[in-house]
């Protein structure tokens, strides 16, 4: 204390008795209590879950399989996309169903067109065409062609 | 003794009556509050019986069982600390609240003050002061308690003292 009084001289005026106090009887019981409380934590240790033991390799697995999902969603949309489409315009498929020597440039040139585009061919008539296309040598390629110039 | 089941509980009684006083007191200056420093010596005696089996007598058994207390208080006022997510509650200015509050605490008003200037203090400095102003603890001892040099433990005392002082200066 002594080198309290030079360095700490208030200090020194609060003395050092202990300012706490315990309820009546306390320590008398603590033995007792602390024996219960020892008992009890050791025969009541919790048993470890299955969940807690295997939490990290659950957690591994989950990520795996949302990989595993993610990629797999990814296969399906590219699968679709990469797919052709039905066909919607009905011409289309006429053209298919048509054999190769029925067919004739007219009836590939009304399937593009699909009559509804504005061309002037619609009011031409069908021996005009016809001659049209053999003295122009005019084959199917040129008319598909031609029918991409063809605006709506 | 506490090694041989047979006699283990019988030693660990014996341990309990003997030190009880000692690290609860040593404890309750840490924490504060009865309620709190009854826990943590419940657990501290908790962690003495788990551990009494390998307990080496490297050091003495008092000096590991105050160990166990020290850290076991210590770890307490942390978990109080970031119980709440955000710096909003001070722990110490509770603390430091319901020192005057205590239906335990028999001080009076320089001894509250007084009180209340340690709670303020960093944890090391706060049981250094604690074991040498109210325990008069030798330095020596202490070392082997807090596994700190002489020099180191004379220093944070000296600190302490100086923060205490000035706190007590102020109204």
């Amino acid at each position: 204390m002594n080198d309290l009084e030079k360095f700490g001289p208030k200090l020194t005026k609060v003395g050092n008795k202990n300012p706490y106090s315990v309820p009546d009887g306390y320590f008398d019981s603590l033995p007792s209590r602390v024996q219960e409380y020892c008992k009890e934590q050791t025969t009541n240790a919790p048993q470890a879950k299955w969940f807690f033991v295997l939490k990290h390799q659950l957690t591994l697995a989950g990520g795996f399989c949302v990989i595993l999902l993610i990629a797999f969603a990814g296969y399906h949309f590219a699968q679709q996309n990469g797919k052709i489409n039905p066909y919607e315009k009905v011409d289309y498929i006429k053209i298919v169903e048509e054999s190769g020597t029925e067919f004739d440039e007219v009836q590939l040139y009304e399937a593009f067109t699909n009559g509804n585009k504005k061309d002037t061919l619609k009011n031409t008539a069908n021996d005009e065409l016809i001659e049209y296309l053999l003295i122009d040598n005019i084959d199917n390629g040129a008319l598909l062609n031609h029918s991409k110039d063809i605006k709506p | 003794m506490y090694r041989v089941s047979d006699t283990q509980n019988y030693a660990f009684n014996l341990i309990v009556r003997k030190y009880q006083e000692r690290l609860y007191w040593q404890i309750r200056k840490i924490v504060i509050n009865h309620d709190d420093a009854d826990d943590v010596v419940q657990n501290t005696f908790l962690k003495v019986w788990g551990g009494l089996q390998n307990f080496r007598e490297d050091s003495q058994l008092y000096t590991w069982l105050y160990r166990i207390a020290t850290n076991e208080a210590l770890t307490f006022l942390k978990r109080k600390k970031t119980k709440f997510f955000l710096p909003l509650i001070d722990v110490e200015q509770q603390l430091s609240n319901s020192i005057e509050s205590d239906p335990y605490f028999d001080g009076n008003e320089l001894q509250a003050k007084l009180q209340k200037a340690i709670v303020r203090l960093p944890d090391k400095q706060k049981l250094v002061f604690n074991m040498k102003y109210f325990e008069e603890m030798k330095y020596e001892d202490m070392s082997k308690i807090l596994g700190t040099s002489v020099g180191a433990l004379k220093a944070s005392y000296h600190h302490a003292v100086k923060k205490i002082e000035k706190f007590l200066e102020e109204d």
